[in-house]
C-alpha cells in the first residue's frame, strides 16, 4: 500500500498522530478512511468501558485551574444566543448532502442560508474588530463565525455595550448586548426555515429568550415606523403578545413621541426610545407603560411566538391573525412594519 | 432516543464552553469524569497521575472548546482520548523501563465503583464482556497499542511477533470489537 500512510492509521484514530498530512490523506482515501473509522469506533467502546468516580477533590481543583487558563464568562447575555447556537448545530450536523442542497426561503439553498447567518453573525465580529478567515463549507463557516462571536463576547463582557450594526434592511446601531438578542433571533428564524426545508416541524425559542427577543423588536418599532413614514406622533398602541414568552407593551408609533420618563431621542439601550415594557409571562401580563400623555389608540393581541415569526418576515402582517380592537389603521401600521425587521 | 439526547447535550455543552459558560465545565465534569478517571487510571495504575490527566483533558476541553466536533463522535469519546494522550504522556514519563505484559497480567478486568448512568452502564459491561471474549493475542495487541501507545513495531516486540503479524492481529482485534459491539445493537452516538 505504498503512499498510503499504513502504519499510523491507528495511532491517528487514537488521537496520538497530529501529522497534518496523515489527517490530509485519510480525508481524501476511502479505504484508509474505513480503517480509521473501525479504529476510532473501537477506541470509543474501550474508553466507555469502565466508570470510576475521581477523589472529590479534583472537582474543585479542575475548576480552579479552569479558571486559571481561561476566565469564565460573567454575563447572561449570550444565553439566548449560545442557546440557539447549539439546537442550530445540532441539526446541522445531522443533514445529508440533499438537505443541504434543498431549496430553502427566499429563493437561496439551505447552504446558502446558513452561510447567510454566517455572514451577519460575522458582521457583528467585524465591527468589533475581528475578521474571519474563509470556510470551505457552509456548515464550518457558520460553525467559526458563531464560534468566535461566543468566544470573544464570552470573555469580554466589557463589549456588551460597544455598538454594533443591527442586520437588516435599514441600518441601526445599537449595543452588542441587543446584537447577540437579534443573532438569537435570526439563528432561531433560519433554523426552522432549514427545518421548514427538509419537512420537518418548527420549533420555538425557551420562553425566557422569546421574551428578550420580542422586547426587542418591539424597542426598534418606533424607529422603524418614522423610517418607513408611518410615524405617528404622541401615538401608542398596546401590544399584548400571549402564551411562553409573552406580556404587555405600550409601543409608541414614532420615535419622535418619545413618553415623558424617556427624556431624549432614542438612544442605545435596549429599552430607549420610545418603548416601554413589561416582559413578564402572559398569565400575570399586566398592562404596563409609559402612556401619560395619551392612551393607546388600539388593541394588538397575538401569541408572543407568532409575533417573532412576523417581525422575521415569516407570516404576512395581514395573515398574523391578530386581534384587533381600536384604531385598526394604527394597529395595521404596526404590524405592516413589524413585519420588516427582519434580518434579510 | 438517549442517542439524539446525548448528541443535543453535546452540541449543548459544546455551545456554552465556547460561550466561557462555567456551569457547562460542572456538567461536563460531572457527567464524564469517572471515564476518563477509569480510562487514567488503567493506564497509569496511579491514582494521582490519573488525576492529573483527567484535569489536563478538563482544561483543555474549557481553553478549545471548539476543537470538539460532535459530528465526529460523543464528548465522552473526547474527554477519554485527551485523557488517555495525558495519561500516556504521563506514563511515559515516569516508566523509564516498564514490561508492558507484565502491568497488564496486573490489571485484572475491575469492576466499576460507579454506574448511575444506566445506559452507560450496560454498555460499559457490553464492552468489558466483549473484549473478555476476543482472543487473548487480539486482547494484548489492543491493550498494547490503546492503553500505551505503542507503534506496531513496539507491539511486536513487545510479543515476540513480527511487525506485519503485530498489526494484523490488532486490526482484527478492533474490528471484531466494533462489529460485535454495533451486532448487539449500542451505538457510541448514545453514549
Amino acid at each position: 500500500m505504498t503512499g498510503h500512510p499504513d502504519d499510523l492509521l491507528e495511532a491517528y484514530a487514537f488521537g496520538d498522530c497530529a501529522d497534518p498530512s496523515v489527517a490530509a490523506h485519510v480525508g481524501s482515501c476511502g479505504p484508509c478512511s474505513a480503517q480509521v473509522s473501525t479504529a476510532a469506533r473501537a477506541a470509543a467502546w474501550l474508553s466507555a468501558s469502565h466508570f470510576e468516580a475521581p477523589p472529590i477533590t479534583l472537582r474543585s481543583r479542575v475548576l480552579a485551574a479552569a479558571r486559571s487558563v481561561r476566565a469564565p464568562s460573567i454575563s447572561s447575555a449570550l444565553d439566548a444566543y449560545a442557546g440557539q447556537v447549539a439546537v442550530f448545530g445540532g441539526l446541522l450536523d445531522d443533514l445529508s448532502a440533499a438537505d443541504w442542497r434543498a431549496p430553502a426561503v427566499g429563493g437561496r439553498t439551505v447552504a446558502e442560508l446558513v452561510s447567510h447567518l454566517a455572514a451577519n453573525d460575522a458582521q457583528v465580529a467585524a465591527d468589533l474588530g475581528f475578521t474571519a478567515p474563509p470556510a470551505p463549507t457552509a456548515r464550518l463557516e457558520w460553525r467559526d463565525r458563531s464560534d468566535r462571536l461566543l468566544r470573544t463576547v464570552g470573555s469580554r463582557a466589557d463589549l456588551l455595550g460597544h455598538p454594533v450594526r443591527l442586520a437588516g434592511r435599514v441600518p441601526v446601531r445599537r449595543p452588542l448586548r441587543d446584537a447577540l438578542t437579534q443573532r438569537a433571533f435570526e439563528t432561531w428564524i433560519h433554523h426552522s426555515d432549514v427545518r421548514a426545508a427538509i419537512a420537518l416541524p418548527p420549533v420555538s425559542p425557551p420562553p425566557l429568550h422569546l421574551a428578550r427577543i420580542v422586547a426587542l423588536g418591539l424597542s426598534l418599532l418606533p424607529g422603524a415606523m418614522d423610517t418607513a413614514g408611518r410615524g405617528r406622533p404622541g401615538v401608542a398602541v398596546s401590544v399584548r403578545l400571549t402564551g411562553p414568552g409573552g406580556g404587555s407593551f405600550t409601543v409608541y408609533l414614532s420615535a419622535a413621541a418619545a413618553g415623558p420618563s424617556s427624556g431624549g431621542p432614542a438612544g442605545d439601550s435596549a429599552a430607549g426610545g420610545s418603548f416601554a415594557g413589561s416582559a413578564g409571562d402572559s398569565a400575570g401580563g399586566s398592562f404596563a407603560g409609559s402612556a401619560s400623555d395619551g392612551a393607546p389608540v388600539a388593541e394588538v393581541r397575538l401569541p408572543a411566538e407568532r409575533f417573532g415569526r412576523l417581525l422575521a418576515g415569516r407570516i404576512p402582517a395581514p395573515a398574523s391573525a391578530a386581534e384587533i380592537s381600536g384604531d385598526r389603521p394604527a394597529a395595521l401600521d404596526l404590524l405592516a412594519v413589524a413585519a420588516t425587521l427582519g434580518c434579510e | 432516543m438517549s442517542d439524539v439526547r446525548s448528541h443535543a447535550d453535546d452540541t449543548r455543552l459544546r455551545a456554552l464552553l465556547v460561550a466561557a459558560d462555567e456551569a457547562a465545565l460542572t456538567e461536563a465534569y460531572d457527567r464524564h469524569a469517572p471515564s476518563a478517571y477509569a480510562l487514567a487510571a488503567r493506564i497509569t495504575g496511579d491514582p494521582c497521575c490519573a488525576e492529573d490527566a483527567v484535569q489536563e483533558a478538563f482544561v483543555e476541553l474549557w481553553r478549545h472548546p471548539e476543537r470538539f466536533d460532535p459530528a465526529a463522535g460523543s464528548l465522552r469519546t473526547w474527554l477519554c482520548m485527551l485523557a488517555r494522550r495525558r495519561a500516556i504522556d504521563l506514563l511515559r514519563r515516569q516508566s523509564v523501563q516498564r514490561t508492558h505484559l507484565t502491568r497488564l497480567a496486573g490489571q485484572a478486568p475491575t469492576e466499576p465503583t460507579v454506574e448511575d448512568d444506566v445506559l452507560g452502564a450496560a454498555q460499559a459491561k457490553a464492552v468489558r464482556e466483549c473484549v473478555r471474549e476476543l482472543p487473548q493475542l487480539y486482547r494484548d495487541a489492543i491493550a498494547l497499542a490503546y492503553y500505551y501507545g505503542l507503534s506496531y513495531r513496539q507491539v511486536a516486540i513487545e510479543l515476540g511477533v513480527p511487525e506485519g503479524t503485530a498489526k494484523s492481529r490488532l486490526r482484527a482485534g478492533l474490528r471484531l470489537l466494533a462489529d460485535r459491539m454495533e451486532a448487539a445493537g449500542y451505538s457510541l452516538s448514545g453514549q
